[in-house]
């Protein structure tokens, strides 16, 4: 089935997201849309799945030629249009068999399930497209990536004619997104139209067959993805020329680095574990690092290798004063400036000036019912108040802080003293980042620091990144995404399943070689 | 905007009663008495406060005050506490308040150790200490208290006094509001101040339950504004797991709430035994749910991180008015309950209406 858009625009109120956006996907193509966070892509396909109704935006949205007026989400649905969603639309209480065979099951008998044959029924559906999820598992004990699979297969359990999907792979394995490609193909000759909503772009190179930017609501250029100009389609999706979106090292720096390391390392753990105490499970197995100061060091390695975990261990997060205290054992040694450190909580880390910028901002890193200023400070406000409970807060002092930290970032939000959950992504990154920064840290763990934020705050973040090892900061980085990971780092150290698996000194690397020591 | 609906709702509600009773309501008779009643629910509000800041509820409180109060009892009548003046009274209420602070030790530390909600702990909380005061009181109430101890829930101090303290915290509140240039809170302060004086100097001075509820709430908001405590104890509410990585000590933090909830229920159950002039273990029933509909028509959410002390007392005099209104008017007690529930289910369904409008 085709679909077209004709000159459509919508508005939030006074501010314009989409204007006159017009283009047609034919049966059996894949179109990537790209965009920078709040460029309309989640708008426009919203408004093709019905979740904003017809007559909430202007212009002609067709399906199969006929315009569509959805009243809302059912009615795209019974039209052949199903919306994967990033944010997750499964019950984690039911099993992953009756999250795909909901409506069937409803439909079946009216006082009587037949439980095998509902778990039999889903089993086969999985083993049919080769993803490798237990229908009787719970879904909310699955990891993300298993999570991401049962969305996409209760998808085309609808046979829907119109997919759209929303960074699809953000989740998965190297070969789950293998796999995933591979139904893509399939579904392309089956004659579908599918939506690919992705910032990734070797990705696009392989699975699209064309390519949609959108800028500020705006079709800022439409491209074929096979001759995919990565210059190209970055400068449409900023408006500016981009040549090279990774800082360069100063060679003055690069030197002082080499003198660096002939010294003693800034930060190192010999012999890291981390087992959780109930399953038993090693979650990190004997993970040595040396970070000497001035030194981006990455961490590489799929989801769930445990990186975030190391992160986590080092910061005390599991230490004798943390309320998860009872769940998890660690082992091993971690040296901070030539002492042998025995933090009993990231409050103690703290103070040792090492701060961490959690993997989910949302859920571990800020206070979003808070004002923006106050989450700035909350590291180092126990400082503002001389060091004792009771102490009253020097508020000439914090507002200070807060001021230089927010123009030292470029924060830009709808003001310090509002909750900064109104934030965007990328502003709200930022702000946990400030909330780091306060402790002017000498050892920094960044856990995913450009999540789900837009180009432009990641250029501003990997500048400040630079800045600080100029200062004679370490910094410690995890990122899922391997052009950052490799852009930014002086020395990648890979792990797998908990445990390191090799270790590649920069500048240059071989991406395909790092995928390989990550999967193995 | 949403902070000044409550305020709103207080003052219409004030007008009505005032209206309906011919002006009986402002004499400054029935205000001071007033008051004097909203003193306990008030005290019990400031505690609440910080439980339900950091996303956590206290159900006990009822039952700690009866405890607290039943212990009082004993000690003044049947230990002969309360022939011994000035010291059997200062003995008497620490006992009454350390009662509290074991209540709150044994809630703050099964809901830090066990991780079983704080619901669950704090009812059982105000079974077991309802249990235990009847057990104690063996049912019946005790009574009389001595002289010195009752002064605590009775007295006043003199007119002199009473302008004393009251003309010292307008004239720093108002100074301090002027220098953060807020204007309205000078307002608040002048008209406040102006009533407190107009109700107590008509009458016969400041009552000492309505100067420990002032004092703890003065101190309370300073504590919640410009604080580290009070910064911790938001951020444990707003986050706790983003709280704890930030360097916040939560189970510190938590704990301490519930250890300061019990230490106020405690030194309530000794103001209400004080005023009654007797300890009864059946004292103090549903305090707990007076003291949460204050902080809750206050703007203080139950889900944590966002509150104020402020709030709070101006809740507690909300249903302290409707209290003091209805039972001025005559109104039969059982029709008086169904009004209160309406009343605080549209003050904060206003408040959720207002919120989400904004955004």
């Amino acid at each position: 089935m085709s679909v077209k858009f004709e000159s459509v625009s919508k508005s939030f109120g006074e501010h314009k997201v989409l204007t006159d956006v017009s283009f047609e996907v034919k049966p059996g193509e894949i179109v990537a849309l790209m965009g920078e966070n709040g460029a309309g892509k989640s708008t426009l396909m919203r408004i093709l799945a019905g979740v904003y109704p017809h007559g909430s935006y202007a212009g002609t949205v067709r399906v199969h030629g006929a315009e569509a007026r959805f009243g809302g989400v059912r009615a795209a649905k019974s039209a052949g249009v199903a919306m994967i969603h990033q944010e997750l639309g499964l019950f984690p209480e039911l099993s992953v068999a009756e999250n795909l065979l909901l409506e069937e099951i409803r439909g079946s008998h009216p006082f009587r399930i037949r439980w095998d044959e509902v778990f039999k029924t889903a089993q086969a559906y999985f083993d049919e497209l080769k993803f490798n999820v237990d229908a009787r598992a719970l879904v909310g004990d699955l990891r993300t990536g298993s999570r991401q699979l049962v969305e996409i297969a209760r998808a085309l359990r609808t046979n829907a004619q119109v997919l759209i999907m929303d960074e699809p792979t953000s989740a998965l394995t190297e070969p789950e997104v293998v796999r995933l490609f591979e139904l893509l193909a399939k579904l392309r000759t089956e004659g579908k139209s599918i939506f690919y909503v992705s910032h990734r772009m070797e990705e696009i190179a392989k699975v699209a067959d064309r390519v949609v930017v959108l800028r500020d609501g705006v079709i800022a250029g439409l491209d074929d993805a096979k001759s995919l100009d990565r210059d190209k389609i970055i400068k449409w999706m900023v408006g500016r020329d981009v040549t090279n979106i990774f800082p360069k090292r100063a060679p003055e720096a690069i030197a002082s680095l080499k003198a660096a390391r002939a010294g003693a390392a800034l930060f190192s753990t010999r012999q890291l574990s981390l087992r959780q105490l109930s399953t038993g499970k090693e979650l990190v197995k004997n993970f040595d690092v040396d970070v000497w100061p001035g030194e981006i060091v990455g961490l590489g390695g799929l989801m769930g290798a445990g990186r975030s975990d190391v992160a986590l261990a080092v910061f005390a997060a599991f230490a004798a004063n943390s309320p998860r205290r009872n769940e998890f054992e660690v082992t091993g040694k971690v040296v901070f400036e030539g002492r042998e450190t025995s933090w009993d909580s990231p409050a103690e880390a703290q103070a040792s000036q090492v701060a961490l910028l959690t993997e989910d901002r949302k859920l571990t890193g800020l206070f979003l019912n808070r004002p923006a200023s106050e989450n700035m400070t909350i590291t180092t406000v126990n400082k503002l108040g001389g060091g004792r409970r009771l102490g009253v807060i020097n508020k000439k002092k914090e507002h200070a802080t807060i001021k230089q930290l927010a123009s030292e970032l470029k924060i830009r939000g709808p003001g310090l003293h509002v909750e900064v959950g109104v934030y965007s992504g990328g502003n709200q990154q930022k702000v946990a980042l400030a909330k780091c920064l306060a402790l002017a840290p000498n050892f920094l763990i960044l856990d995913e620091p450009t999540r789900g934020v837009d180009i432009g705050a990641k250029l501003e973040i990997y500048d400040i990144m630079v800045q600080l090892t100029k200062k004679g900061v370490g910094i410690l980085l995890i990122s899922s995404e391997l052009p950052e990971l490799l852009g930014l780092s002086d020395r990648v150290v890979v792990l797998r399943k908990g445990e390191v698996t090799a270790t590649y000194d920069g500048p240059h690397y071989d991406p395909e070689q790092i995928m390989h020591s990550a999967s193995l | 905007m949403r902070k000044y609906v409550s305020l709103l709702i207080f003052i219409g509600t004030v007008i009505v009663v005032g209206i309906a009773t011919n002006g009986g309501f402002f004499s400054p008779r029935n205000l001071s008495n007033l008051s004097r009643q909203v003193s306990i629910n008030g005290i019990l509000s400031v505690g609440m406060t910080f439980v339900i800041l950091t996303g956590g509820i206290d159900l006990s409180v009822g039952s700690i005050v009866a405890l607290a109060g039943v212990v009082a009892g004993i000690l003044q009548v049947n230990m002969g506490y309360g022939d011994r003046g000035l010291t059997g009274a200062a003995i008497t209420i620490a006992a009454a308040v350390g009662v509290g602070l074991v209540a709150g030790l044994f809630n703050g530390l099964f809901i830090v150790r066990t991780k079983v909600v704080p619901f669950i702990i704090t009812l059982g909380l105000m079974v077991i200490a309802r249990g235990v005061a009847l057990i104690l009181a063996k049912g019946s109430m005790i009574s009389p208290t001595g002289d010195a101890f009752s002064f605590l829930g009775t007295g006043f101090i003199g007119h002199t006094p009473t302008t004393i303290i009251l003309a010292l915290i307008m004239i720093v509140g108002i100074v301090w509001s002027l220098a953060s240039k807020n204007y309205l809170s000078v307002v608040l302060t002048a008209v406040t101040g102006g009533s407190f004086l107009y109700a107590f100097l008509g009458y016969t001075g400041a009552p000492i339950p309505v100067l420990i509820f002032g004092g703890l709430a003065l101190f309370a908001h300073f504590m919640l504004q410009n604080t580290v405590y009070g910064r911790y104890v938001i951020a444990t509410g707003s986050n706790a797991e983003a709280a704890f990585l930030s360097g916040v000590p939560v189970e510190r933090i938590t704990l301490g709430v519930y250890v300061l909830m019990g230490v106020l229920a405690g030194l309530s159950g000794a103001v209400l035994t004080a005023r009654l002039g007797g300890a009864s273990p059946n004292a103090g029933d549903l305090f707990e749910l007076d003291a949460i509909a204050a902080v809750v028509i206050g703007g203080t959410r139950l889900t944590g991180g966002v509150g104020s002390i402020g709030g709070s007392v101006l809740g507690a005099f909300l249903i302290g008015v409707l209290n003091n209104g209805m039972s001025l008017l005559n109104i039969e007690e059982f029709y008086q309950k169904v009004i209160k529930g309406i009343i605080i289910i549209v003050a904060v369904w206003i408040d959720v209406k207002g919120r989400s409008g904004r955004k």
